[in-house]
């Protein structure tokens, strides 16, 4: 019975030497892992954050304002051209009645039905300028903050762009903030 | 025991037989009995050390099997990696924008002996470092290299950029050493809300000092109320303004009526926190005071007519005067000295609408003296122009309002008028929005207040007094002093308000303070403005003027029409019965106003 009972104790103290050296060193391992993805979490955390300050710098409303006004000339949509509602879209006014001799098998095989498709007519008919969504200078992370559907005319043919002086030259990267930052202190 | 010790001295046992081992005969029962207390010790420690291994072993199928991953989340894990806490917390605008952040910026240093013990030349290596650090001087460094200290700055505050060329130059004993900086990505664009630190990032100025010890504590971004958008907006239109006028500055501010929410505040001139002028009084310039001073909360202006809206809106709520109600406007109010006259005087009698739309000060005045100081003294201080806005500032950037010690009938009719009181713009556009709003005078907020939160505030006027105030500002808009503030479709209403300054007790009259606040849309306001212009002067465009009706009037309209898409107001049918009906003044119909 001793000898059983040696033994037993025995395999017991080897088998849980085993296993905790075997968990132990699992969770080490795990350990590792971890702390090295969270270290390039943190890395990949701050990178995107520096790059969100660069971003940000790049996207100063003034910076775009300026591009805005030497390249693409958008405006801001006038009251007109922003419609708050399906309703106050007008209709395309009703084609004028077909002349039955004219074309006596298409209107009998299928009478065409005023289209009431939609359309920015009222402004198209005025200003033949192509019909385009105009974003108004926007800010990055900007939620989109206006409800209404702004939908514009782009003033850019009947406009002339504005006459401004070349904007002062701004710094165009975070290399340029830090100089400012730096240059004054 | 002793059977076994009696088998083996029997001579006659068989020769195969071995007895079975047994502990050798003590004789010495002294001897005897300490061995047998030892064998129960070793018992007793064998058992323990059993014990001890069961314990052990139960623990292991405890943690392991059972518990499991519930016993993984509660060790403590020192040595993992966490992010290094920032000295200060973040600044984003109202859409999350950033507006003040902190941006590593190491600085790079020299060690001399580490250096000189690889052997390289320091001629050699100081090429390599100029090659990647232009602005350094060539023998500034290889004198650094070469002078055996074992630490020297050879440049602080790299850019990242800069950062990771040196590194990658891999010379031995050139180390970095990390620092923080304080960064404003959108520069000057909200440089007297967000405001800026020193080196030891502590805030000297906006909420940077206001809310120092909450930027300092926490992580969490600070969300401003602040629209980036609005307010360059706001910057560039007012920057307009200043050009066109040749102005000394210019001021503006914009706030949502129901929350108190600043979403656009600028002052004229500015300056860039990133490199914000000196305030050491020793090199201070004028410039640099005019720039880092904040005129919304720190100026103090007698703003003139646009304090009528109060005047107008107390006699109306207090019962002493009605719409229909009619002064006497024909000729000045000597007093003393001076005389009280009318801008554009129609000389005659006039309603209270006429008084409001032709900005008559003789109307103003009589119609305060009905009401009395006593009323006017405690309507203006209900409104809060008698006491420092409380706002998220720090105390010594919000000025105190300047108001007469004794309240003399010469001053109840002064002020009727926006003369003998100074207020801030600050003042003045929270009490404008309490008027407007349905009467609930909110305190202003430089943060962000989460939508759908109501924010309380104490009824100042009834509903009935702010609707009529509503019809009058509109009625100034549509065909008073004010019809250039018009932006189609957003129903502006406001009151224009032309001030002499005020310099060491004499008012000039070339240097002028024009100012107009406004709200917009006038049946349902959601949003109030004020612009502000010191010391416009006229030009050939305003036919030689420099009064609000000309300077920030067109402003204001440019403003609104800019701005209104961006804070979702939408574009009404001004020329509708119903829009016509609800912003119309009974006593009005059928006549004509005759504005000039």
């Amino acid at each position: 019975m001793s000898r059983f009972g040696g033994a037993f104790w025995f395999i017991l103290v080897v088998a849980s030497g085993m296993t905790n050296f075997l968990v132990k060193h699992t969770v080490q391992g795990l350990d590792d892992q971890l702390a090295s993805m969270r270290k390039k979490t943190v890395a990949e955390q701050k990178s995107i954050h520096d790059l969100t300050t660069d971003w940000t710098f790049l996207n100063q409303p003034e910076l775009l304002a300026d591009l805005n006004n030497r390249y693409v000339h958008l405006a801001s949509p006038s009251p007109k051209q922003i419609l708050t509602s399906v309703d106050s879209i007008p209709l395309r006014p009703a084609p004028p009645p077909v002349e039955p001799e004219a074309l006596p098998q298409i209107a009998e095989a299928a009478p065409v039905p005023p289209v009431p498709a939609p359309t920015l007519a009222s402004t198209a008919s005025t200003n033949p300028a192509p019909i385009m969504r105009v974003a108004a200078v926007s800010t990055p992370g900007a939620s989109p903050a206006s409800p209404l559907s702004v939908i514009s005319v782009a003033e850019a043919a009947t406009r002339p762009p504005p006459a401004r002086a070349p904007h002062p030259a701004k710094p165009a990267s975070l290399d340029n903030l830090f100089a400012q930052v730096v240059g004054g202190r | 025991m002793l059977s076994a010790q009696r088998l083996e001295d029997n001579p006659c046992r068989p020769r195969h037989f071995k007895p079975p081992p047994c502990a050798p005969v003590i004789t010495d029962p002294k001897a005897a009995q300490l061995l047998e207390s030892t064998r129960t010790r070793l018992l007793l420690a064998a058992g323990l050390f059993m014990l001890v291994f069961l314990v052990v072993i139960g623990r292991l199928v405890d943690v392991v099997e059972i518990e499991g991953a519930a016993a993984a989340a509660r060790t403590p894990r020192a040595h993992l990696v966490a992010p290094t806490p920032q000295p200060r917390a973040d600044i984003v605008d109202r859409n999350g924008t950033l507006l003040a952040t902190n941006l590593d910026s190491p600085a790079v240093y020299v060690n001399s002996k580490q250096f000189l013990e690889t052997g390289e030349n320091p001629d050699r290596v100081a090429e390599r470092i100029t090659a990647v650090l232009p602005d350094l001087s060539l023998s500034d460094i290889r004198g650094k290299l070469a002078s055996g200290r074992t630490f020297s700055y050879l440049k602080r505050s790299l850019t990242p950029r800069q950062e990771f060329a040196v590194n990658s130059l891999g010379i031995p004993g050139v180390e970095f050493s990390a620092a923080e900086r304080r960064v404003y990505p959108m520069g000057d664009l909200a440089a007297h809300t967000v405001g800026y630190c020193n080196i030891d990032n502590v805030g000297q100025a906006g909420i940077e000092r206001g809310l120092n010890k909450i930027i300092r504590g926490g992580d969490e971004p600070i969300a401003l109320a602040l629209d980036a958008r609005v307010q360059f907006v706001l910057k560039d239109e007012l920057q307009r303004v200043v050009d066109q006028f040749d102005a000394k500055g210019a001021a503006g501010i914009i706030m949502n009526v129901n929350t108190g929410e600043i979403v656009a505040m600028a002052s004229l001139p500015d300056f860039d926190p990133n490199n914000p002028p000196s305030t050491n009084p020793k090199t201070e310039t004028e410039l640099d005071k005019e720039r880092v001073f904040d005129k919304i909360t720190s100026g103090e202006y007698e703003l003139g007519s646009v304090f009528k809206i109060f005047n107008t809106a107390m006699v109306l709520d207090s019962g002493v005067s009605k719409m229909t109600s009619v002064y006497d406007a024909t000729s000045g109010i000597k007093i003393g000295r001076f005389t009280i006259e009318d801008y554009h005087g129609k000389h005659r009698p006039l309603s209270v609408p006429e008084i409001f739309a032709y900005s008559s000060n003789i109307g103003s005045a009589k119609m305060a003296l009905a009401a009395g100081a006593e009323r006017q003294k405690a309507f203006l201080g209900r409104l809060g122009l008698l006491s420092p806005v409380p706002i998220e500032l720090d105390k010594v950037e919000v000025a105190k309002p300047h108001f007469p010690a004794v309240w003399r009938p010469v001053n109840v009719m002064t002020i009727a008028f926006g003369h003998g009181i100074a207020v801030t713009p600050l003042h003045m556009i929270t009490a404008t929005a309490a008027i407007v709003n349905g009467g609930i005078l909110r305190p202003p907020t430089m943060l962000k207040v989460p939508e759908g939160e109501t924010v309380p505030g104490v009824r100042v006027i009834s509903e009935k007094t702010s609707e009529q105030m509503r019809k009058l500002m509109r009625l100034v808009v549509e065909s008073g002093t004010a019809k250039f503030a018009e932006a189609p479709g957003y129903l502006v209403g406001g009151k224009t308000g032309t001030a002499e300054k005020n310099l060491h007790g004499r008012y000039e009259e070339k240097k002028l303070v024009s100012s107009f606040i406004g709200a917009f849309p006038m049946n349902h306001p959601q949003y109030v403005m004020l612009t502000l212009v010191d010391e416009p002067h006229g030009n050939k465009e305003s036919h030689g003027y420099a009064t609000a009706g000309w300077t920030v009037a067109p402003a204001t309209s440019r403003i609104i029409e800019r701005i209104a898409p961006l804070l979702g107001v939408a574009p009404q049918d001004e020329n509708s019965p119903e829009i016509k009906q609800s912003l119309q003044i009974e006593s009005l119909i059928g006549k004509k106003l005759e504005y000039h």
